[in-house]
């Protein structure tokens, strides 16, 4: 076990690494001059020059990239173009809204969407699993940011119930600051949740439908217990761990989904921050923002593997086995 | 009669991978020192238990498995460290038929194109207008029709792909055909059909067949020889008939009497082993069926026997015929 | 004992037969359409933002310029995008998936573990960041799509090599002497080509996503008229409240298409792996 845990985290810092280089080296070689990924008309010639010995962009690519490595270690990512801040002082209040928005969607599709996907797999082919599958198959097709107007027309302009945008009303406090941002949490939350619930039901169902053919599964129904007892206690623990499997890799696609959501509801998370970045060619910005979220989901990754191994009984007695 | 195929002190094991970290623990020990010659024009049959080392015999002679040590001898050379252009040249020579024949065609090529991609490549056809030609002779002769060649296996009964497996391993024409347990996945009728077939290709082709199986009844039908082995060795070698008149070894006898026989006539009583076939990673001193023997000697555990040649062609590997001859 | 041929199992299970007639549409729509329907440039000062109409069968948008039009050349920009990125991450994808489950030693554990690497990194604001630096073009679209999709197609091709290595076809194959690369890239891959076909259809759906949320991000090509685009010009000018054609139509058309490929993959996957009880 302990040796599966420190391969994981081995894997996990490898992967962050070639994240950070991946990004280091886009911004850098890209055709242009990459000076000016980093220098931007509005910058003082002091501004240049401090800037350029931050990161080093008149010394070789090499040099270039230890010093990035370095910087990093500092929480150093350079200033952002626009705001003329430090990008790790813009970045800092953002993550965690964004890791709100994520972490309660997360939670809420899986809190639907296990107990569904098991669900329609017990009743496989009546009406209410093929609605439901009729139903993942047009979630997973969604346009997000159509999803997301569409919410926005029909709850907060015609129905009045639901703010705009925005994470709270701003000049509130205390309790009532938590309940303003519960609502406006609504909407986005709902458009992940719906995004990503589809995606859910289809593989617990999948999974779970593999694991009820297995010959285990037979016996325990032969030693005579009940459906229930079946489909909790002895399946479900076997098939959730693709789908926890599954959890993990699903946050990359969290993470492009709340791009895009907190755009359009104003959600002042990293998703909105990336987008401004965009349009004012923010590119410190930018690259701050990706790396922190490379991290952010990379970390989340390793946790949901943990806890797969923790759940399957096989890494465990893997290394205890005498042959 | 010449040995065709020649093996000696043959030995394969596969080790032991614990984790990454840790190095090989041990190692399996599927063939321990083989000797044996093939004779031309024989069926040599090998028996024994799951465990006793004789697929990997077969695959080892067709290089599926790489030998840990020993030599396999044809047309005086050694194939076990062949390479390159040489090993593709031996491939021609000896070739496998298999046990499964719902797993032993690619279902994703057609009959013929399966049968005429080993003609293709070792250019025995010059186009595939002539392996056209060529494939259909392979399948009449193999008891099917020539148009059969544009279907795919999911079209053909077991019988049939074993006949379609069989044909693929003609394509080149080979001398030794190594079938392993080739008609036990088959029902019992359409086994003798095919072991039929297989005395029919031995007269016609001349070839040499190598006879991997459990089956006693079907060793009785096929055989010239027939080889015992136990957990990675050669503990009996005899002609068909001597074995089955007299068998020498206390394995040999335990097989034999379980073989269920359809007979009402008096048998000898069953012999019941002991006890199950120990872990060839770490097999039993001296003897290594010693742990099970009825007739187990003091010696037996301390001291392996050879294989001796006891009678004119029979050998046995076992103290009860090693001591004063 | 006989068995049916994939392509008649496939042909019984409705909903992918559905997603294929889908994809026919958008196929023909995509390949015929832009010889019969002139290709929307220019400025009609005559009718900007007309409802859908007899003469506008889907209304226009604020350049006056027909979006019927739009919509049809901008199937075209799908099938494009779409196959580009299909080309890409099979080209670096298959082969090697091919390879790490074919050659099991430090080979197959070392693409392994890039794979693994690959896959974690998020892609989204990676391919942001791409696009934002090198421009707006859909090629570099779709290359980047395509070059952030192929882990996954890799690892299902190493998935199934792994699986099918072992089997005695394989196995015979080798001693009749096929060479490596044939037993590869023919006898494992007509074998393997189901689930990564799937993961294909996949890839295909999630390319036209991705690029109608660049658009969205305002990081797509105007000029292309990809169906992300058309949403992206609508939702800038604002007009999206009274103009609903500008905004429903492309995204029906966005949905039509990755619900076609959806349906097919799914179609595709359940033929492969029938769960019945």
């Amino acid at each position: 076990m302990f040796q599966y845990i420190t391969l994981r985290v081995l894997k996990g810092a490898l992967t962050f690494l070639a994240a950070i280089t991946v990004t280091f080296l886009i911004v850098r070689l890209m055709p242009g001059d990459p000076t000016t990924a980093f220098i931007s008309d509005s910058m003082t010639p002091k501004d240049v020059e401090s800037l350029n010995a931050l990161l080093g962009l008149d010394r070789s690519l090499l040099e270039q990239y230890l010093l990035f490595l370095r910087n990093l270690a500092n929480f150093e990512l350079g200033q952002s173009f626009f705001y003329k801040e430090a990008v790790s002082a813009i970045i800092a209040p953002k993550l965690g809204w964004t890791l709100l928005l994520i972490g309660t969607a997360l939670f809420i599709t899986l809190l639907i969407g296990i107990p569904l996907g098991v669900y329609t797999a017990r009743h496989k082919g009546k009406w209410l699993d093929q609605t439901v599958s009729t139903l993942i198959v047009l979630g997973i097709s969604i346009f997000i940011p159509l999803l997301a107007f569409a919410l926005v027309w029909v709850f907060s302009l015609e129905l009045g119930l639901t703010p705009v945008g925005g994470a709270v009303t701003p000049g509130i406090e205390g309790s009532e600051r938590i309940l303003s941002i519960m609502r406006h949490m609504i909407l986005p939350t709902m458009t992940l949740v719906i995004v990503n619930l589809a995606q859910i039901v289809l593989f617990t169902r999948s999974s779970m439908l593999d694991v009820l053919k297995e010959d285990y599964i037979r016996t325990a129904r032969a030693k005579g217990v009940n459906d229930r007892g079946v489909t909790w206690g002895h399946a479900l623990r076997n098939a959730m761990i693709p789908t926890v499997t599954i959890t993990g890799l699903m946050l990359g696609k969290m993470v492009a989904g709340a791009v895009l959501t907190e755009t359009v509801f104003s959600w002042p998370g990293l998703g909105s921050m990336i987008y401004e970045a965009v349009q004012k060619q923010d590119f410190p910005l930018l690259q701050g923002a990706f790396i922190v979220l490379a991290f952010s989901v990379i970390l989340m990754t390793l946790v949901t593997d943990l806890v797969v191994a923790w759940l399957d009984p096989r890494i465990k007695l893997h290394e205890g086995a005498a042959q | 009669m010449s040995a065709l195929l020649q093996i000696r002190g043959l030995k394969k094991y596969f080790g032991l991978k614990k984790s990454l970290f840790q190095r090989e623990r041990g190692y399996v020990h599927a063939l321990d020192g083989i000797d044996v010659d093939l004779m031309e024009g024989e069926t040599l049959s090998v028996v024994g238990e799951s465990g006793s080392g004789k697929s990997t015999l077969g695959r080892t002679i067709v290089r599926l498995e790489q030998a840990t040590a020993g030599s396999i001898s044809y047309q005086g050379r050694d194939i076990s460290t062949l390479s390159g252009a040489s090993a593709q040249e031996f491939r021609q020579h000896i070739q496998m038929v298999f046990q499964d024949p719902y797993a032993s065609l690619n279902p994703r090529l057609t009959v013929g194109h399966a049968l005429a991609e080993p003609m293709l490549v070792h250019r025995k056809a010059a186009n595939r207008e002539v392996a056209k030609v060529a494939v259909g002779e392979l399948l009449g002769r193999v008891g099917l029709r020539a148009e059969m060649a544009a279907s795919y296996p999911f079209a053909f009964s077991g019988g049939q792909r074993q006949r379609i497996g069989i044909a693929r391993a003609l394509s080149l024409g080979p001398r030794i055909l190594i079938c392993d347990e080739a008609v036990s996945a088959l029902d019992v009728s359409v086994q003798s059909q095919i072991l039929n077939l297989f005395n029919q290709l031995k007269r016609d082709l001349g070839l040499t067949y190598l006879f991997i199986t459990h089956d006693l009844a079907v060793v009785r039908y096929v055989s010239d020889r027939v080889m015992v082995m136990y957990l990675g060795q050669v503990v009996e070698l005899a002609p068909r008939d001597a074995f089955f008149k007299r068998r020498l070894h206390p394995y040999s006898k335990a097989l034999i009497s379980a073989a269920p026989i359809a007979s009402t006539a008096p048998r000898e009583a069953k012999i019941i082993l002991q006890g199950e076939i120990p872990n060839a990673i770490n097999p039993p001193s001296g003897c290594r069926f010693h742990t099970r023997c009825p007739s187990v000697m003091k010696d037996c555990h301390v001291v392996e026997p050879p294989l001796r040649e006891v009678e004119p062609g029979h050998h046995v590997r076992c103290h009860l015929y090693t001591s004063a001859s | 004992m006989r068995e049916k041929s994939f392509a008649q199992s496939f042909s019984k299970h409705t909903l992918g037969m559905i997603g294929l007639v889908g994809i026919i549409v958008v196929v023909l729509v995509g390949v015929f359409g832009p010889m019969f329907v002139k290709f929307p440039s220019g400025y009609d000062e005559a009718m900007p933002l007309a409802a859908p109409s007899a003469k506008y069968w889907l209304g226009t948008d604020s350049l006056g310029l027909n979006l019927f039009n739009q919509i049809v050349w901008g199937a075209r920009t799908s099938l494009f995008i779409s196959l580009t990125a299909v080309a890409v991450a099979s080209g670096i994808g298959v082969p090697l998936g091919l390879v790490a489950g074919y050659f099991k030693g430090r080979i197959g554990a070392l693409i392994d573990s890039v794979i693994e690497i690959a896959m974690t990194i998020p892609t989204l604001p990676l391919m942001i960041l791409i696009s934002a630096i090198s421009g707006p073009s859909v090629t570099t679209v779709a290359i980047v799509i395509g070059v952030f999709s192929w882990p996954t197609l890799a690892r299902i091709v190493r998935n199934s090599t792994l699986k099918l290595a072992g089997l005695p076809y394989i196995e015979a194959a080798v001693i009749l002497g096929i060479p490596r690369r044939t037993i590869m890239f023919k006898h494992i891959l007509l074998n393997a080509a189901g689930p990564a076909l799937v993961d294909l259809t996949i890839i295909m759906a999630t390319a036209v996503l991705t690029e109608a949320g660049l658009s969205y991000l305002g990081l797509g090509d105007p000029n292309s008229w990809s169906w992300g685009g058309i949403l992206q010009t609508a939702f800038r000018g604002g007009h999206h409240f009274h103009a609903w054609w500008l905004i429903v139509c492309p995204s029906l058309a966005i949905m039509f298409f990755v619900v076609s490929f959806n349906l097919l993959g799914l179609g595709i996957n359940e033929t492969l792996n029938p769960k019945r009880e």
